[in-house]
């Protein structure tokens, strides 16, 4: 997938994840987008570690900061207390309508994680994201496991609260198969 | 009895004192390579004062490391709730091996890098590799693991190389809350104090004023702290991250303008950025294969001294591979600029550059003619402000002098100094065509 096609799904996930009441800053879009990858399978490949609120590309930040660069996004601030949104400019929204038609056949992917992740906060997003990822890369699917060790890797996550979240993974996870069928 | 303490004198920070733990550090055959190369590469053609070394920035990075830990590990600093999930820095022996364990990254995290340091990394090294990698391999080396094993207490390597080159650059080791503050006292976008080091140590050097910040009163006001909320919800996430109290939020902004004034004004100047072009194309003849060694024994004999004497050598003689690219950086025939990209041009076809190089390249040849497009990355200006009443913002939510400084990204299309009238005349002729082509 070149550039323009990966920039263009980006620019599709933000304005689906708006559309799905998401706050859209910087840390809903990182975890939207490994969902997208992880759950949904879009042959896209930022690299993701566990950092920030769990799952977290580097190669993204770079990608987000960039496209701001080139005006394709820009950003919204809201009052104190609250982090800023990031929206689709004029010049994104051009962009996207040019290359859309290459990318289509993602639109289903792109909106099922946007209707099942667009209204969760950051910290619902942290515990699913982090339980998602130590399900795929780590292959560690059992409940109680994957709890545990998303507590250890993330001690101010609680079990209670890392087990709730590895049963979301998985039920979104069943829902997209589903939806495949 | 040898002393207890060593004095080093440093232009930014005047006197950095080490132990002599550190001293074994300093005089091991991977720092004292540091010598030997340049912070900002050929930087120095541009402004001559900046022939500075890793070597001295590497001993400034471990001093301001070790500043900030004190502050923001100080019994006073912690709120209850951060207090509460680092329970570690309150046993004595544990909060002093964590220092010292930051101390040794500081110093390390840049013994990897290759001659003239960033330009050319990524060309020059196979897929996979990048300088961290080799500071990693250098920090689990032998010789290394020996100085580790000597200090009292003993370091773990992986403790060390998990600040040193934090989780971006080490995705396959496991961070916990404490070795991810920690990492991020080093290397984090906003905070991090290589970048401090570098921006001070740089603007002193080369003589500018724009890398120039209050970071003592930055420094003084760091704080762990837990994110502000991001969304419309009460629910915020509870992992700690660096912040800093209200009252240093100016030094804070300052020290982000001065990064957006240092890249605007210094790191992506067009004939700084030419010379790092030339410099690839030399290494890319004259290593084998086109790449830099990462054998460890070859990595520390090679240095921006046996490139230099290389360059020169070739420059000068016209039978040894790389001497066109030589001659261009040593009798200063640099290519010049011809297009620069300018928001009009950008709004109109987002690829404009690239089309002007594409075009150049069919009329002056491909050896003619070099595109280049740096840009700034990270992203740094979000992050949590302690205010004076114990509630957490977000630092996009304060005065609004941040929202003002956007990403700096730069494209520039060169072409040699030989075409370079004719280039100027045909790209005027025929820029709005190429353009909306």
């Amino acid at each position: 997938m070149d550039q323009n096609e990966q920039r263009t799904i980006l620019l599709g996930l933000i304005k689906s994840l708006r559309e799905n009441d998401s706050w859209c800053g910087e840390t809903h879009i990182q975890k939207a987008m490994f969902s997208l990858q992880k759950i949904t399978g879009i042959p896209i490949d930022y690299t993701f570690v566990l950092y920030k609120h769990g799952a977290f590309s580097f190669d993204l930040r770079d990608e987000l900061t960039d496209m701001r660069a080139d005006h394709l996004l820009s950003l919204e601030i809201h009052p104190a207390p609250y982090g800023p949104s990031l929206i689709v400019s004029d010049s994104g929204n051009a962009f996207y309508k040019k290359y859309h038609g290459i990318v289509r056949i993602y639109d289903p992917a792109i909106e099922f994680v946007a209707k099942n992740l667009g209204g969760k906060g950051v910290a619902e997003l942290e515990r699913i994201s982090t339980a998602l990822y130590v399900c795929k890369e780590e292959g560690v699917w059992d409940p109680d496991d994957c709890a545990a060790r998303v507590n250890e890797l993330k001690p101010h996550i609680s079990i209670e609260s890392a087990k709730s979240a590895t049963l979301d993974a998985v039920r979104i996870l069943r829902a997209y198969k589903e939806q495949c069928q | 009895m040898g002393k207890i303490f060593h004095e080093i004198r440093d232009p930014i920070h005047a006197f950095i004192k080490i132990d002599d733990d550190e001293r074994a550090v300093l005089d091991s055959r991977p720092f004292q390579r540091l010598r030997c190369i340049h912070q900002l590469a050929l930087t120095y053609l541009v402004y001559p004062g900046a022939s500075h070394k890793r070597f001295e920035h590497s001993l400034g990075v471990m001093e301001l490391a070790s500043r900030v830990f004190d502050i923001v590990t100080h019994p006073n600093n912690l709120t209850p709730q951060i207090r509460e999930l680092f329970p570690i820095l309150e046993i004595p022996e544990k909060r002093a091996y964590w220092k010292k364990v930051l101390r040794i990254a500081a110093l390390c995290h840049d013994i990897g890098h290759l001659p003239f340091s960033h330009a050319a990394e990524k060309e020059l090294l196979p897929d996979g590799w990048g300088h961290e990698r080799i500071t990693r391999e250098l920090i689990f080396s032998s010789e290394m693991c020996r100085i580790w094993d000597n200090m009292t207490p003993h370091l773990n390597a992986e403790d060390v190389a998990k600040l040193a080159v934090g989780q971006r650059k080490a995705p396959d080791l496991t961070f916990d809350d404490l070795t991810a503050i920690l990492s991020e006292i080093i290397v984090s976008d906003a905070f991090g104090v290589d970048r401090m080091d570098y921006l001070l140590r740089d603007s002193h050097h080369i003589g500018v004023a724009y890398g120039k910040f209050d970071h003592y009163r930055l420094i003084d006001t760091l704080r762990i702290l837990q994110p502000p909320p991001s969304g419309s919800e009460e629910e915020r996430s509870k992992e700690p991250t660096l912040g800093v109290e209200v009252g240093g939020y100016q030094s804070a902004e300052a020290l982000l303008l001065a990064r957006y004034f240092m890249f605007t004004q210094v790191y992506f100047h067009p004939v700084r950025r030419i010379y790092d072009i030339h410099l690839k194309d030399f290494l890319l003849e004259i290593l084998p294969d086109g790449k830099y060694p990462i054998d460890i024994e070859d990595h520390l004999s090679f240095t921006d001294h046996e490139v230099l004497a290389s360059l020169r050598k070739a420059a000068h003689d016209t039978s040894l591979p790389g001497s066109e690219h030589a001659g261009r950086i040593i009798k200063r025939q640099h290519y010049k600029r011809l297009y620069e990209r300018i928001p009009a041009d950008f709004q109109k076809n987002p690829l404009a550059a690239q089309l002007i190089k594409d075009a150049a390249e069919s009329a002056f040849g491909k050896e003619n003619v070099r595109y280049d497009n740096p840009s700034s990355k990270e992203e740094p200006i979000e992050f949590p402000v302690l205010m004076k009443d114990k509630s957490i913002e977000s630092s996009r939510s304060l005065p609004q002098t941040l929202l003002q400084i956007s990403p700096v990204k730069m494209e520039y299309v060169f072409v040699s100094r030989e075409c370079w009238d004719d280039a100027s005349r045909w790209l005027s002729d025929n820029k709005h065509d190429i353009i909306n082509s």
